[in-house]
């Protein structure tokens, strides 16, 4: 399905049955999109700019975990390139009950409009009323019109203000963050899209395929990792080794006491239920309660982000920005990282009152982290510049530059890079990744019986095959913390899954080929559109002398790590 | 009383599995328009609802069925409707206190819960324990338990 948003007009493209079987779907249908078409961005925040939503195989159907959507685009946060995200929730399976694979949107509305996509029927409905409404207002707005069971993708005030980190969001709960997506539709006069189909969704041998998502949901339900995922969410990763998570702009770092406490009083005080994504067994999404309301979307990296990470412990003031970020359409781990820069250098002594146009900006002061956000989103009294990104902000103001925790001009995730070999060389390796949750690996690689050495010789190989793993899952909608992160999935899973759904794809080499076409398409993309050169870590992740005494303690080859990550951010650069 | 599928919609996540190993086990396809059980969210205030037949003791679309195409089926207890002589009139979804059944999207005829002839998958998926099989006889107290709070949700909003 294309929309073109200038003429207001749509039609349908047959994706040719060649592109199904060398890219499968998702996130390879997106690379091979943009490199086919596209190849080259026009301008870094060009409304002309296309973006390519994207499900697999597997989408809208039982296959466990099968609810996530790939999106790709011209990236307009901090550095200007190919760009793509996974986004959970349930928004990617309605697409597929309409009747699509991919839903590629371009050019520009002249004024605000939400599409409303009902099976092949596409509406260009008038966005004006719904303009400067929040997601939730948004969401119901548009499901009152269109229906209760219709899913949406919008944004909030943020994105339609042009916030380079605005994200863009499903339901109320699922973000697709990171790459500024929000901006892009705001840029765009989108608003939402609203999707709702009833189409089937065939399955060439439906028998076995049943069989097999029985089996393998089972397996996965049974597993002790699902137990502690629907217990805690991601919130289970804290505390069992130290999850090594960054305070107050990664001055400091996590321990084990700290993360157990800080856990503990959110499942006790604050947690109320579960939410799912589409066809998940295991229910990691949280439903936390505050003051008698009831909101999801509460996870680790957000809730850190908007909680130590700028100095904040007391989950009800986490709570209360947290749902503020959502409700503006704010990438949380983005607004943190700006948040953590502001105060480490109003702390510092880096910036002052005037340039920062605040009173005062210490750590944990919730009323600052408020400011802060008003002005952001009002683009007013300094907000002009804040909006930019932490890194953006640090070049215009020409100070702090030094203390702007980014990897390749991405916003570091909350994950200190310091407390693992695995996660640093995953960042070198990977440099547009995006997942916090990179060294906190259990998988194999793919098609691998055997778990693979462990050893520090086998470290990249290992990093290397959970990244194509993960790109597999991307490729078939399925959950990459599932596949690659906790291992519960399989790449003979898929393989098994992907043969009885559609009958044709399926061979183990086919799929590790398409892997391999999806890495070199995006590679070609990177080097195409790099705007800038590839920035390594802060110097301050090598430099922190106070840090690395306590390091030495946790990570067991310090000058290892340290000399092999300067290395690889050297093969990044070539 | 006989079995049949209890609901705490507390637990319910959203996650539509119910839904789509319905469909997929009585159609063939994954569809939630195909499917016997249906999900109906309001995510605002975080609440989800399965919806499925509970075969009631004394089933009021049996009653109302003009051509006597809902029956219930000895072995399972199940009420169910009978394709050949359902004319798709909508009677029974309007007498259902529970808006159970749903209609076929090719064949336009009434579609409800089999019980899947004694085992149902849509309780065997469901891994948050929003669905069991068994002899629920609050049903209908729960039903209205929560519809009291889905109201009292929606009036804070």
């Amino acid at each position: 399905m294309c929309i073109d948003l200038s003429l207001q007009r749509s039609w349908t493209e047959e994706i040719p049955i060649d592109d199904l079987e060398l890219y499968l779907g998702g996130r390879g249908l997106n690379g091979n999109y943009f490199l086919e078409k596209i190849s080259k961005l026009t301008a870094a925040s060009s409304s002309e700019n296309p973006i390519s939503l994207s499900v697999g195989p597997l989408s809208g159907s039982l296959a466990p975990c099968s609810g996530w959507t790939s999106i790709a685009a011209f990236s307009v946060s901090n550095a200007p390139r190919y760009a793509q995200v996974s986004m959970p929730g349930h928004w990617g399976p309605q697409l597929k009950f309409s009747g699509f694979d991919q839903l590629i949107i371009q050019g520009k509305s002249e004024r605000p409009i939400y599409i409303a996509i009902d099976g092949e029927k596409v509406r260009f409905k008038d966005g004006r009323p719904l303009w400067g409404k929040n997601i939730e207002e948004t969401l119901v707005g548009i499901q009152e019109e269109e229906g209760r069971n219709t899913e949406i993708l919008s944004i909030g005030p943020a994105g339609e203000r042009l916030v380079r980190f605005a994200n863009v969001t499903n339901g109320l709960s699922w973000t697709a963050d990171h790459i500024g997506l929000g901006c892009t539709f705001g840029s765009k006069n989108l608003k939402a899209i609203a999707t709702h189909g009833d189409k089937p969704v065939t399955l060439r041998e439906f028998d076995r395929f049943l069989k097999l998502c029985l089996v393998l949901r089972e397996r996965i339900h049974r597993d002790q990792k699902s137990a502690w995922l629907e217990g805690a969410g991601s919130f289970f990763f804290l505390g069992q080794n130290g999850g090594g998570l960054g305070i107050k702009n990664y001055t400091e770092s996590s321990r084990v006491d700290l993360e157990e406490r800080w856990k503990a009083e959110y499942l006790k005080e604050y947690l109320y239920g579960c939410e799912g994504c589409f066809s998940c067994p295991i229910h990691c999404g949280r439903i936390s309660r505050m003051n008698g309301s009831y909101f999801g979307g509460v996870h680790l990296e957000s809730a850190w982000s908007l909680g130590p990470r700028i100095g904040i412990f007391d989950w009800e003031k986490t709570l209360k920005i947290l749902r503020i970020c959502q409700m503006q359409g704010l990438d949380p781990s983005s607004l943190g990282s700006i948040v953590s820069w502001l105060m480490d250098c109003y702390e510092k002594r880096i910036l002052s009152v005037r340039e920062l146009g605040l009173t005062e900006c210490p750590w944990g002061n919730e009323e600052a982290v408020l400011r802060i956000i008003e002005r952001i989103i009002d683009g007013k009294a300094g907000g002009e510049i804040l909006r930019e990104g932490s890194l953006d902000a640090a070049r215009a103001l020409g100070m702090g530059l030094e203390l702007v925790p980014h990897f390749c001009g991405m916003d570091l995730p909350v994950r200190d890079p310091r407390f693992s070999v695995e996660y640093a060389l995953g960042r070198a390796l990977f440099p547009g990744e995006w997942d916090y949750l990179q060294s906190f690996t259990s998988g194999t690689p793919p098609f691998s019986s055997t778990p693979s050495g462990f050893g520090e010789n086998k470290i990249v190989e290992k990093i290397s095959g959970l990244e194509k793993l993960r790109i597999l899952a991307e490729m078939n909608s399925l959950c990459p913390l599932v596949v690659a992160r906790l291992a519960l999935i399989s790449g003979f899973d898929i393989r098994e899954l992907v043969l009885a759904a559609t009958g044709t794809i399926g061979d183990t080499q086919a799929l590790m080929a398409a892997v391999y076409r999806t890495i070199q398409a995006e590679k070609t993309l990177l080097e195409e559109n790099q705007a800038g050169e590839l920035d390594p870590f802060p110097a301050r992740f090598f430099e922190n002398a106070a840090e690395k005494s306590y390091l030495q303690k946790r990570i067991k080859d310090y000058d290892l790590y340290k000399e092999s990550h300067l290395l690889l951010k050297d093969k990044v650069k070539q | 009383m006989t079995d049949a599928i209890s609901i705490l919609p507390d637990l319910c996540t959203g996650c539509q599995s119910c839904e789509m190993v319905c469909s997929l086990s009585h159609e063939g396809v994954s569809s939630p328009a195909f499917s016997r059980i249906q999900i109906k969210k309001w995510p605002e205030i975080c609440v989800c609802m399965p919806i499925v037949c509970q075969h009631c003791q004394d089933p009021p679309c049996m009653k109302i069925c003009p051509t006597g195409a809902r029956k219930r089926v000895a072995k399972t207890g199940a009420v169910i409707t009978d394709a050949n002589w359902c004319v798709g009139c909508k009677s029974c979804i309007y007498a259902c206190p529970y808006g159970a059944p749903v209609i076929h999207p090719d064949t336009k005829r009434s579609i409800t819960c089999d019980l899947c002839d004694g085992k149902p998958l849509c309780t065997e998926v469901c891994t948050a324990g929003a669905l069991s099989y068994c002899d629920d006889k609050f049903a209908i107290e729960k039903k209205m338990v929560f519809a009291q709070k889905i109201a009292s949700l929606l009036r804070l909003k």
